[in-house]
């Protein structure tokens, strides 16, 4: 059969099934029978993951007797581990109705050992995995179950993890296996995003060519909201928003299936557990699901979801993706959308059928979030989506990497350099950086030279190696580029696992001690081999976990968007529902202050009960915010001496001083200057925590923290350092170290976004300047005053001056308590 | 008073004097012993052996300082109170030579180390005719010197083991925290001396339990009741 007889046949059963054919299907299919290798980007539920798989199984129906003995052929490479499941099946099926005998496996962390060695022995045609799988893969001697001849790779979701040190270690992976096949197709399948040809070329490598095939033209969405009755009194602040749970349940109630998104994972306990309290009849009918919650538990409501059993799933980020689960009839964001692609991808969960509508409810938390509704709806009427960029560079990726591949088959320095070259992430490595890890791999880095007992990696006759097993199953084990915190399980005592939770928010209670968790009020029994052991609580308690490092910053585009809608409306251009329903506020902040617009850069100043206040409006997301507030509070500083506790949000941020301040226009502006940033930023970080918090996650990539495991033996508990404890050794005896140096550039360009840090204060010198002292805080700068569990010091102050004034300020705070009394 | 005594903090236990050092040394003036605990040399090289690379020198250094201590201190005895090493050296560690050498340059004073948990096995590895091991712990003065931290009817015991550190505010906002000397009714817990050795935060008993926190050149006793302050919750 020709590869036109077989789509053909392909486009019969489409036929068959009352479907359409789409042409990017059938350009994907053509592609790949030429040998190509390419992108697909299309809405959700197009009909994408057919495009790109059918091409492989088009290739197996023209030899229909497949030899016994057939190799590995396809690997689909899905970011998830809880989509594999879906995902492996939705291929199974398609090749069983096509009467196509080939079969699809699984192999994640969690593929029992006897099933690997059986797929070793009789592999499937094809695998579907994660890239920490591939990676594991790529660890074995003779790469496993043959990888070598593998004609064809599909990442699917590409766009999910692309950004991500995840992307950088597949693209890796992918440089070793176009070395490994002869030939190799790799096809990414992607949302629909700004910089699409980066993503390709980060994908196949910059030297490779592909196809950009464009699926169908995305379904149109429609932006709704939730709005308050009484917008008078509806909040400054605040990012629960449980002041609109009427509205919400009659939503929930009037549709069949609902999914409603939170932004962080203790918003969704907290939600989950408002609509129980309101609503305890629907205790079987509602669920929740996030990130940290055990496996099997959110397999189990997937599955509910999938039989339309369920009403509502209190979900976060975790159920952004999935391989077209049935549709939900609604979705429901709580809070700021934070960017338009990620609304758009949660808007995609609803009414998955071709050509209908996809339809998101926004439910704001605050009064400045309507503004964001508006300005979401704007952005995505102009087309203007986030683009996505992705890391480079990662040397702590590339450690890992090249032990995982010196455990396996070896490999020679060139050869290897010439190989990871083609890869977009390290085409630009020079080769003192390389030589570097190298370095760092073999000897332990320039620091360890003349110690002979380190040997990770060793060169046996110019083929890299590692031969001691233990290292061996050390480093098999934290393969993987997640980053966590120590997390420590919590399961019931009979051994029910209910997921994961920070060590450091267990650390603070005590047994007896109850929270919140997977939705169940539990209490603390004890602490025993990294389980949190609990039992249900009899009584109630308000104490949700806090899981750090999930508050992403507003987009770019969207910020962009909310000061062009604040200006529209001030011109009176712009009409939403949203907007007419905040109008008293945002006429209180003109006349209070100003409405600030794209030219117009706002600085209130006010005195209060707290202190001496400075807010500054740059909307620039929180990211940027952080770094600028420690910029601008170390050059004020330098002005008159002071003590800042800097608070920060993503329209902007607040200084705020104990002591009386004053700062002229001019020296505000000089303050703002562009000059020396690079240097203030660094300096500024040097007093502050943030580059080791950073070096955690590097540490744990490149093999310098490794997390014990029950049962680890004493070696591995006399070989744990805490990452701060090595952050500090190596900075004192080491400081050419490359990890650090790591660290310090992830610290900008991700912790701090210093690209747009910059850019920001370069635009705002060409802006109009108004700096309003205000008699009362006003809506925009009301949020940061309240905000000040987030708030940090910034202090040059010596230890003794630090600690008196800590003391004294605890000292305060329990004289205002007794006060209270 | 000579500069280390400068350097002091002062203070009573179970009648006794004793000077606290910033930099995790205790001196005993009434029988002119200094002591330390969990000092954790060769401790780089514990990882080095196991893939994990840390740079070396960190073991010379530590050692360099606490002779250093040693002498300034003008103390006559050394007392370490457990967890010497890490674990059993290898003859080619280099601070091996080095400890011999500074042991050397200071023929006058006694060296003892009561073994900890870490040391109990790695001591036999280290055999030093000018250096003390005592398997059970010792009884000096009316002082009780052993590794672990518990209360002995013998008398006040001196410890080590568990690391304390103490914390006032939320660092991410300009608290601190760092290591402490706890001293409770019936025994008293040391800092860990090495440099590459973690703190572990302790739970003392508001009531009776002093804290003395460590800065970088000064220690100040710290309230052990003092909780980080909260202005608002935010919800």
């Amino acid at each position: 059969m020709t590869p036109r007889g077989a789509i053909a046949t392909t486009c019969q059963w489409y036929a068959d099934n009352n479907w359409t054919v789409f042409d990017f299907q059938k350009q994907a299919w053509h592609a790949w029978h030429r040998g190509q290798s390419g992108l697909i980007h299309s809405p959700t539920g197009s009909g994408k993951t057919l495009a790109a798989w059918l091409g492989p199984v088009q290739d197996a129906m023209r030899n229909k007797q497949l030899a016994a003995d057939e190799p590995l052929r396809v690997l689909w490479v899905t970011p998830l581990r809880a989509l594999a499941n879906d995902t492996c099946s939705h291929l199974q099926k398609t090749c069983d109705e096509l009467d196509v005998p080939i079969n699809v496996e699984i192999r994640t962390g969690d593929t029992s050992t006897s099933r690997r060695s059986k797929q070793r022995s009789q592999p499937p045609y094809a695998l579907v995995t994660t890239p920490e799988s591939l990676s594991v893969m790529l660890s074995y001697p003779g790469a496993d179950i043959g990888l070598q001849n593998i004609h064809t790779v599909v990442v699917d979701e590409w766009h999910e993890l692309m950004g991500s040190k995840r992307g950088v270690q597949l693209q890796l992976c992918l440089a070793r296996l176009r070395q490994l096949c002869g030939t190799l197709r790799v096809w990414g399948v992607s949302a629909t995003l700004a910089n699409l040809d980066q993503a390709m070329a980060d994908l196949l490598g910059p030297n490779n060519q592909g196809v950009l095939i464009k699926g169908v033209v995305p379904r149109e969405v429609v932006i709704d909201s939730v709005l308050p009755d009484n917008s008078e009194r509806f909040k400054w602040s605040g990012h629960l928003g449980l002041q609109l749970i009427k509205p919400v349940i009659k939503a929930i109630d009037n549709a069949g299936t609902t999914l409603l998104f939170t932004n962080t994972r203790s918003q969704a306990e907290l939600w989950f557990q408002a609509l129980l309290d309101a609503k305890p009849e629907w205790f079987e009918t509602i669920a929740l699901h996030h990130g940290s919650l055990d496996r099997k538990l959110r397999t189990s409501i997937e599955d509910k979801l999938r039989e339309g059993t369920v009403r509502c799933v209190v979900c976060t980020s975790s159920l952004d993706l999935g391989v077209d689960f049935s549709p939900v009839d609604q979705v429901l964001q709580i809070g700021s959308p934070k960017g338009v692609a990620r609304l758009l991808q949660r808007a995609g969960r609803s009414g998955h059928r071709p050509g209908s509508v996809s339809r998101v409810l926004c439910v704001p938390t605050n009064v400045l979030e309507l503004v964001e509704i508006t300005a979401v709806r704007r952005a995505l009427q102009h087309g203007r989506i986030e683009a996505r960029t992705s890391p480079t560079l990662c040397l702590d990726v590339l450690c890992q990497h090249l032990v995982t591949l010196a455990m396996g088959s070896g490999f020679t320095l060139n050869s290897m350099l010439a190989e990871i070259r083609t890869t977009n992430a390290f085409a630009r490595i020079n080769n003192e950086q390389w030589q570097w890890v190298i370095d760092f791999i073999t000897r332990g880095g320039q620091a360890l030279q003349g110690y002979p007992q380190y040997h990770k990696v060793l060169n046996v006759v110019g083929t890299y190696r590692v031969m001691n097993s233990e290292i061996q199953q050390r480093h098999r084990m934290s393969i993987g580029t997640i980053s966590s915190d120590t997390q420590i399980s919590v399961a019931f005592r009979g051994g029910k696992r209910l997921g994961k939770i920070e060590e450091n928010f267990i650390a603070r209670l005590k047994s007896g001690n109850t929270f919140q968790f997977a939705g169940k009020h539990l209490e603390l029994v004890q602490v025993r081999d990294m389980t949190a052991y609990v039992r249900k609580a009899t009584k109630r308690s308000n104490a949700v976990p806090r899981w750090w490092g999930t508050q992403m910053p507003l987009s770019t585009e969207l910020a962009d968007s909310v000061q062009e809608t604040l200006d529209l409306w001030r011109d009176g251009q712009i009409e939403s529902r949203e907007l007419s329903c905040i109008s008293t506020t945002l006429e209180m902040q003109k006349q209070w202050s100003m409405v600030p617009g794209p030219n117009d850069f706002l600085i209130e100043t006010i005195k209060t009960r707290e202190g001496y206040s400075l807010f500054f409006f740059p909307f620039a997301g929180r990211l940027a915010h952080e770094g600028l507030a420690m910029v601008i509070a170390q050059r004020l500083a330098s002005i008159t001496p002071a003590t800042f506790t800097l608070q920060i949000n993503d329209y902007g941020f607040e200084l705020q001083s104990p002591s009386p301040i004053s700062f002229s226009t001019e020296q505000l502006k000089n303050a703002f200057t562009p000059e020396d940033l690079l240097e203030d930023i660094l300096s500024s970080m040097n007093s502050s925590e943030i580059a080791k918090r950073r070096f955690r996650d590097i540490a744990r990539i490149a093999g310098l923290v490794f997390d014990g495991y029950p049962g680890s033996s004493k070696t591995s508990k006399q070989v744990q350092a805490s990452s701060g404890l090595i952050f500090d050794v190596l900075k004192n005896y080491d400081e050419e170290n490359l990890l650090l140096d790591q660290a310090h550039r992830e610290v900008l360009e991700q912790q701090l976004e210093y690209t747009r840090l910059e850019s920001a204060l370069k635009g705002l010198e060409k802006r109009q300047w108004h700096v309003n002292a205000i008699e009362r805080l006003t809506p925009l700068s009301f949020p940061l005053w309240a905000e000040s569990l987030n708030s940090q010091t910034m202090s040059t102050q010596s230890f003794q001056a630090r600690l008196e004034s800590v003391l004294n300020d605890i000292e305060c705070a329990a004289t205002e308590m007794k006060a209270e009394i | 008073m000579n500069h280390f005594e400068s350097q002091c903090l002062a203070i009573k236990q179970a009648n006794e004097s004793f000077l606290l050092h910033p930099h995790r040394v205790m001196y005993w003036p009434a029988q002119s012993v200094l002591f330390v605990a969990d000092v954790h040399v060769g401790k780089e090289h514990v990882f080095g052996r196991n893939g994990i690379p840390i740079p070396g020198g960190i073991s010379e250094r530590t050692l360099q300082q606490l002779f250093a201590l040693a002498h300034s201190s003008g103390a006559k005895r050394l007392i370490v109170l457990g967890d010497f090493m890490h674990n059993v050296p290898l003859h080619s560690e280099s601070w091996l030579t080095y400890l011999s050498q500074l042991l050397d340059e200071q023929p006058d004073l006694t060296v003892d180390i009561v073994a900890g948990n870490h040391d109990r096995v790695a001591g036999r590895h280290l055999i030093d005719s000018r250096i003390c091991w005592h398997a059970e712990g010792i009884v000096l003065g009316g002082l009780v010197l052993r590794h672990e931290p518990k209360d002995d009817t013998r008398g006040y015991v001196l410890s080590g083991h568990i690391h304390p550190a103490w914390r006032i505010g939320s660092v991410r906002r300009g608290g601190i925290r760092a290591p402490i000397f706890w001293f409770r009714e019936g025994h008293m817990v040391m800092p860990a001396f090495g440099e590459f050795t973690g703190g572990m935060l302790i739970e003392p008993d508001s009531k009776h339990d002093k804290l003395y926190m460590i800065g970088p050149d000064t220690v100040v006793q710290v309230p052990a009741n003092v909780k980080p302050r909260s202005r608002w919750r935010i919800n």
